[in-house]
């Protein structure tokens, strides 16, 4: 028997000896991995929704009487340099009126002979700009363009729901870290009872001159099994969850395979730490 | 630290102290010579178990110094003390079976410890076994073993990997007379093949191994 086939078989009896503290260990941690999954998605799926919100915002710069035509023109060049313009589209009185009776659906201005709405551009921004310091700063190069007079945006609504992502970001990782760390105790715990069960045994391996990671890879092992077991469990518990909600119409964004194998695999490896943390009481 | 190459355990001048702080030993002196054995007999609580505790680096002492295999133990040289516990087979005291191991595995560990090739762990199990009678044993739980089968079980243990020096705790605790001759029968035949033993029971055997040396433990020492 090689020392490798000792230890998955010292790992085989350990799980065959105590199925029920393996159980509970595999059903604990999927619970926890479940509710740390259900706050990952959740702030991913509000950060979705954040972007296509705000994906649609648009920046109006309203033109006063004076402005010529020729200088619209120069105008138009000028904000189009502006760093992160997506796209600049002119609206004349026309256009506003137009607008106007679309929204409202009757004309309001039926019975003036001047249309009193003023010219305007509507701005959109590439993505990694739609932030409130970031638009500020692209207000402040408008309002340095000359002849422009009143500019608006929804800021107090993007003001409230960057606070609000902000947030919702913010508790994601307060309660993830305690998840985590929750993860960490009640496996280390787990293995730390496996082993107590175990500790004349274990002494008795040291006195044939067992090293240390001999006595402890069966636990690490262990250790990385179950959390392994458990990290992968949680997540076909969060895809089937999601199916089961699809009726919902708000968007539940998953994080992509990459992340969530990268998941499974940090688990595995808390696992295993936490399995010869459990052990090393009965190490020295 | 190296200590004396001649000898296989050297107990110089120990002192050792229980937890409460009474003196379990002081000035304490043994030479175990390669080949040599030592009975060292001790009424309950005198130190016997202690004695092997300290030459397995399980208790180290608090002044004097132990050697084996030539060298000192000391609590910092962990991966020294696990190497020469490689070279130490024991019965009896606190080298029990391990309970959840079949007896053929319990008897392999140390050549499994040792990273020994699996046939030649194979011949040597079968070698042992049928030595001391236990082939029919071979996949029974030690809790499924008489005494007597349990002490042959550790004996054959104790011995598979061709260990140098062997510590036996109270040889006959549990076993009548013939029983006990029987086991003690095989303890001579691995004594005459050029392994120590060191040996530490309430009375004196009446059977003896060749090259040994009789002590009792009187007030912390050996006389």
């Amino acid at each position: 028997m090689s020392r490798w086939s000792f230890v998955f078989r010292e790992l085989g009896r350990d799980i065959r000896r105590h199925p029920g503290t393996a159980l509970s260990a595999i059903l604990s941690l999927t619970l926890l991995f479940v509710l740390f999954n259900m706050f990952w998605v959740a702030a991913r799926s509000a950060d979705d929704l954040y972007l296509s919100l705000v994906s649609n915002l648009q920046m109006e710069v309203f033109l006063p009487e004076s402005v010529s035509d020729s200088a619209i023109t120069r105008m138009s060049s000028d904000i189009n340099a502006i760093q992160g313009v997506r796209s600049l589209r002119y609206i004349t009185r026309d256009a506003a009126r137009e607008e106007l009776i679309r929204l409202v659906g009757v004309d309001l201005l039926a019975e003036d002979t001047l249309n009193p709405l003023p010219r305007s551009f509507v701005l959109t921004f590439e993505p990694e700009y739609l932030s409130i310091e970031k638009l500020a700063a692209i207000r402040q190069r408008l309002s340095d363009v000359s002849g422009s007079t009143q500019i608006q945006y929804g800021e107090k609504w993007l003001d409230t729901t960057e606070h609000t992502r902000g947030v919702i970001r913010r508790v994601g990782v307060i309660i993830g870290f305690f998840i985590l760390l929750a993860t960490l105790v009640s496996s280390t715990n787990n293995i730390r009872l496996m082993s107590r069960a175990r500790a004349p045994e274990l002494l008795q391996m040291q006195l044939l001159g067992a090293g240390r990671w001999f006595i402890a890879l069966p636990f690490v092992i262990g250790g990385l099994l179950v959390s392994s077991v458990a990290s992968v469990t949680s997540w076909i518990v969060i895809v089937y969850g999601r199916r089961q909600l699809d009726f919902v119409k708000i968007t539940i964004s998953l994080p992509q395979i990459s992340e969530i194998v990268l998941f499974c695999a940090t688990a595995a490896m808390l696992g295993a730490i936490s399995g010869y943390y459990g052990v090393r009481r009965h190490l020295e | 630290m190296q200590g004396s190459a001649h000898t296989l355990v050297e107990l110089h001048n120990v002192e050792l102290k229980a937890d409460r702080g009474t003196t379990v030993f002081k000035n304490l002196n043994l030479i175990v010579e390669p080949g040599a054995s030592a009975i060292i007999a001790g009424p309950s609580g005198s130190g016997k178990s202690s004695l092997l505790d300290l030459i397995t680096g399980r208790r180290f002492v608090a002044g004097g110094s132990v050697e084996v295999f030539g060298k000192i133990i000391q609590p910092r040289r962990k991966r020294l003390i696990r190497s020469i516990r490689k070279k130490i087979g024991g019965v009896g005291g606190p080298f029990g079976l391990v309970s959840s191991l079949k007896v053929s595995d319990n008897i392999l560990l140390p050549l499994v410890i040792a990273g020994e090739r699996p046939q030649a762990q194979k011949e040597r199990l079968i070698k042992t076994l049928s030595e001391l009678s236990l082939l029919s044993h071979a996949s029974d739980y030690p809790s499924h073993l008489t005494r007597v089968q349990y002490t042959l079980a550790q004996v054959a243990r104790a011995t598979i990997a061709n260990q140098p020096l062997i510590l036996i705790d109270e040889p006959a605790a549990g076993l009548d007379q013939s029983t006990f001759a029987h086991v003690f029968e095989y303890l001579f035949k691995v004594a005459v093949s050029g392994r120590s033993m060191i040996i530490v029971c309430s009375e004196f055997p009446t059977q003896d191994l060749p090259r040994a040396s009789r002590y009792r433990i009187v007030d912390g020492a050996l006389v």
